[in-house]
């Protein structure tokens, strides 16, 4: 729990009776969960969600819009915010489509605190780690753009495994020409070794046939 | 010529005639006389001459003859000298008998004259008789003449006439539709009219046999064991038997035989006339044939027939009306026969009823009780109409069904719909189960949560019993709403019999409202309500009705189920109608009802869904009814249908 005024994390329920809403926020209070109830996912659309963890408790049975049907809203919009479901009755092929589609837990309606605490915790982590990813390929991203064209193709060239040798042979260089190339990309791309670099492009996902 | 014409002639003429004489004689003696003494003309015997002449013409002979007498007596006395004596004078007597001698000429001549004259009339008068019996004759030979002539008129007019009897005679026997024969004393056919001559194409005038060449084959024989009959007794006989027609058909004929006699008595001729009884023969076989049908069917169907002729009070019955009324076939059906079976209690319906028909009434349709003689109870049907027959005489004419059977049939039939009522009740429950467990789900979760979030703020240090009171608060409404979706579905599942109390359409709308309301949203159906305040109560089984109002309403969200370009709006309306009945009306926009199925969604089994079982509507019109009401679809103006239910009002219906 950070101390700051400026939450870390929340938790959106979307439920349309108002009971389980009223009863969700008690809950996640009592849990010290910052937490924001809506009835229907057209609301939660309307709203800006803020750039924290996140995660969201969802009823399967939506009026309007079903409770998986949002789910794939979401997902099209690129919204990838971990999905905790709801549902009045345990439907097993709607819980399998969705856990297939992504979802982070299904919980029955009535559930235990602790399951909910634990599937929103878990889904708050993940979602936590997938913004820290974010922001990690983003700083490489950016310094991929640093490189010419040429430096590029060499990264693809050194990182797939080849040696300076068989690299200068397919690109028409001299051997020298391209151990200065490979030294300029170790340098703007931050790489502390070979190994380092073969890890971002990874992450990039950069390889031969991609440059 | 008159019968007193002779007296007229002998006696009083005489006496006149004499008298004449006299007279005559006299006057001419007195004229002589005076102009003798007046002018001393000398005394004349022409006078007494022209008396003479008088009296022989007036009087005949015998007065001539006397008035000669007096004259020759007063020429005598008055003129011969001397005078005013008899006495003669020798000289005198010549002038005397000169005298006489002319007086008797004359006389003879008068008397000559007067012969003559009456033998003239006599002649004249017998004449006059033969032209008058002349007259009298031709007269009556006109008469005879005119006789006769119109008597030969007559003769020539009935010689005519008789020819053309004759002729006409002859027409008719060879043009009316009827083959006619003749047979001589032994039967053998010798003359046949031209009728039966062309209907079997023969021509033949050489017959040999008693029947005919164009008969049957298996006719024949009976035909000839009549003849045998006939020609021993000499009686008039009838025969039926196939005809072949000239193209080969067979038809059916009548055949009457008369035998002619002569004045001894003697049979010397056989006539007979044959006649197509074909269609007859073929309306008796339909006419059997539908008895036997009818019969059948009467037996079936457990259906007299019955006709009453009012005016006369005569009844007939069908052997399955005797049946059913549980009589005798030898009885004579009457009034009072129907009235020991009628029921007591229907007696008065049946008066009322006979009483319509005695003063004209033409249609009849009642059921009634009948108790059979065993005490067992019938159940009777009566449709009847009012016949009129050409003849001119009425009678009501109809069909008498015993519906006991189906009588029974309808109760079990109540029964089990009852029981049908009662299952589809469970069923639409069975339906909607899945809302109706979210629905108690739904506060049962909620409660959890908030009772496992006020156990966390307790154990906060210091506990926060801000958050605990709002968390409780929640509980005990969330509580008291499980209660009461519990106490609907218990309601709905309650198996009490019809149990009829005054219900406000309104409340059982809202509570069927919130009973769906998670269904309705699940099935993205937007349910808006329009109800009517004030609309009166009615007089209803509170569950069967809302149950009739569920099924309407999930129908309605099925029908919209494949939309999927326009909202699923469903309303539900109630109003008063303009004849004070409560309607509640369900209106979807969904694929409506096609066309031809209009009329069929109410039947039982008929389901517009795959996998329907085609009950619901069916049985929501039979509770409908049940209550007095109807339950009617309509084709919305835009899209889908709209069902409604009409019921009497609770102070109508208690009316």
């Amino acid at each position: 729990v950070n101390e700051s005024n400026q939450p870390q994390h929340i938790v959106f329920v979307v439920d349309d009776d108002e009971s389980m809403r009223v009863a969700l926020t008690h809950l996640f209070q009592s849990m010290n969960l910052p937490v924001k109830a809506v009835g229907s996912a057209s609301e939660l659309l309307k709203s800006k969600l803020p750039d924290i963890a996140s995660c969201l408790v969802l009823d399967i049975r939506l009026p309007g819009v079903s409770g998986l049907e949002f789910q794939d809203v979401l997902a099209k919009a690129g919204i990838l915010i971990p999905i905790i479901f709801m549902t009045g009755h345990g439907d097993i092929p709607m819980s399998v489509k969705a856990m297939k589609a992504g979802a982070v837990d299904f919980l029955t309606k009535p559930f235990r605190d602790q399951d909910m605490l634990d599937a929103v915790t878990h889904a708050l982590d993940q979602d936590r780690r997938r913004r820290e990813g974010e922001t990690a390929v983003s700083g490489l991203r950016a310094r991929l753009e640093l490189l010419t064209a040429r430096e590029r193709e060499v990264l693809a060239h050194v990182t797939s495994g080849l040696m300076n040798k068989q690299v200068a042979g397919l690109l028409q260089l001299s051997e020298i020409t391209v151990k200065i190339h490979r030294g300029h990309v170790m340098k703007k791309m931050g790489a502390r070794s070979l190994a380092d670099l073969v890890r971002m492009a990874e992450m990039l996902g950069i390889d031969r046939k991609s440059p | 010529m008159s019968p007193s014409a002779p007296w007229r002639r002998r006696a009083s003429p005489v006496i006149l005639n004499y008298g004449i004489a006299i007279l005559s004689v006299a006057v001419a003696v007195a004229i002589d006389v005076g102009l003798n003494q007046l002018f001393g003309v000398d005394p004349s015997v022409s006078l007494l001459l022209c008396a003479i002449i008088l009296v022989a013409w007036v009087g005949g002979t015998g007065p001539a003859m006397f008035a000669t007498a007096l004259s020759l007596s007063a020429f005598a006395y008055f003129f011969l000298q001397p005078t005013h004596s008899f006495a003669l004078q020798p000289k005198e007597v010549p002038r005397l008998v000169l005298f006489a001698i002319a007086a008797l000429f004359v006389v003879w001549l008068s008397a000559a004259q007067r012969r003559a004259a009456a033998s003239l009339k006599v002649a004249h008068d017998a004449r006059q008789e033969t032209v008058r019996e002349l007259q009298e004759l031709n007269e009556k030979l006109r008469v005879e003449n005119t006789e006769r002539e119109r008597a030969e008129n007559a003769l020539r007019e009935s010689q005519a006439e008789l020819a053309n009897a004759r002729h006409e005679f002859q027409l008719i026997i060879d043009t009316v539709p009827v083959l006619i024969l003749r047979h001589r004393a032994d039967g053998i056919i010798d003359f046949v009219n031209q009728v039966g001559r062309s209907y079997s194409g023969m021509v033949t005038t050489n017959w040999t046999s008693r029947t005919s060449a164009i008969t049957h084959p298996d006719d024949v024989r009976p035909i000839e064991a009549a003849w045998d009959v006939a020609l021993a007794t000499g009686e008039p006989f009838e025969t039926q038997a196939r005809l072949r027609r000239a193209d080969g058909q067979y038809r059916w004929f009548a055949t009457r035989r008369v035998p002619l006699r002569n004045d001894a008595c003697e049979v010397i001729a056989w006539y007979a006339a044959t006649y197509d009884i074909e269609d007859r023969k073929r309306a008796e076989d339909a006419l059997r044939r539908s008895e036997a049908y009818s019969a059948e069917a009467q037996k079936l169907s457990k259906a007299g027939s019955l006709a009453w002729d009012v005016a006369n009070d005569i009844h007939f019955w069908s052997d399955e009306t005797y049946q059913i009324m549980g009589f005798e076939r030898s009885v004579k059906p009457s009034m009072d026969m129907i009235m020991q079976r009628v029921h007591p209690d229907d007696r008065a319906h049946l008066h009322h009823e006979a009483d319509r028909a005695r003063q004209g009434a033409h249609h009849f349709d009642y059921e009634q009780r009948l108790v059979m003689p065993d005490g067992q109870i019938k159940h009777v049907h009566l449709r009847a109409h009012r016949v009129k027959y050409e003849s001119g005489s009425e009678e009501i004419v109809g069909a008498l069904m015993d519906i006991t059977q189906a009588r029974k049939s309808q109760e079990t039939l109540h029964a089990v719909q009852a029981a049908l009522v009662h299952a589809s009740g469970v069923a639409t429950l069975g339906e909607i189960s899945a809302s109706i467990a979210h629905e108690v789900n739904q506060p049962l979760a909620a409660i959890v949560a908030n009772g496992q979030a006020c156990l966390r703020f307790l154990r906060r240090e210091p506990p926060d019993l801000d958050n605990v009171r709002g968390a409780v608060e929640w509980i005990v409404k969330d509580g008291n709403r499980a209660g009461e979706v519990i106490k609907r579905v218990r309601g709905l599942l309650k198996n009490a019999g019809t149990e009829k109390i005054a219900v406000d359409v309104n409340d059982l709308i809202n509570e069927v409202a919130e009973l769906l309301r998670r269904e309705l949203a699940a099935h993205q159906v937007a349910l808006q309500l329009q109800l009517a305040p004030g609309v009166p109560a009615i007089f209803a089984d509170r569950i069967q009705l809302q149950q009739v109002i569920i099924n309407l309403v999930m129908n309605g969200a099925e029908a919209m189920q494949p939309i999927a370009d326009r909202p699923h709006g469903l309303e539900i309306r109630s109003y008063q109608d303009e004849t004070r009945r409560v309607v509640v009306a369900v209106k979807d926009s969904g694929v409506g009802i096609p066309g031809e199925s209009a009329d069929r969604v109410f039947d039982a089994f008929f389901s517009t869904k795959p996998g329907g079982l085609g009950m619901g509507l069916s049985i929501c019109r039979s509770i409908v009814e049940a209550h007095g009401g109807r339950l009617w679809a309509s084709a919305n103006a835009g899209p889908g249908t709209t069902f409604q239910v009409a019921l009497p009002s609770h102070r109508e219906n208690a009316a």
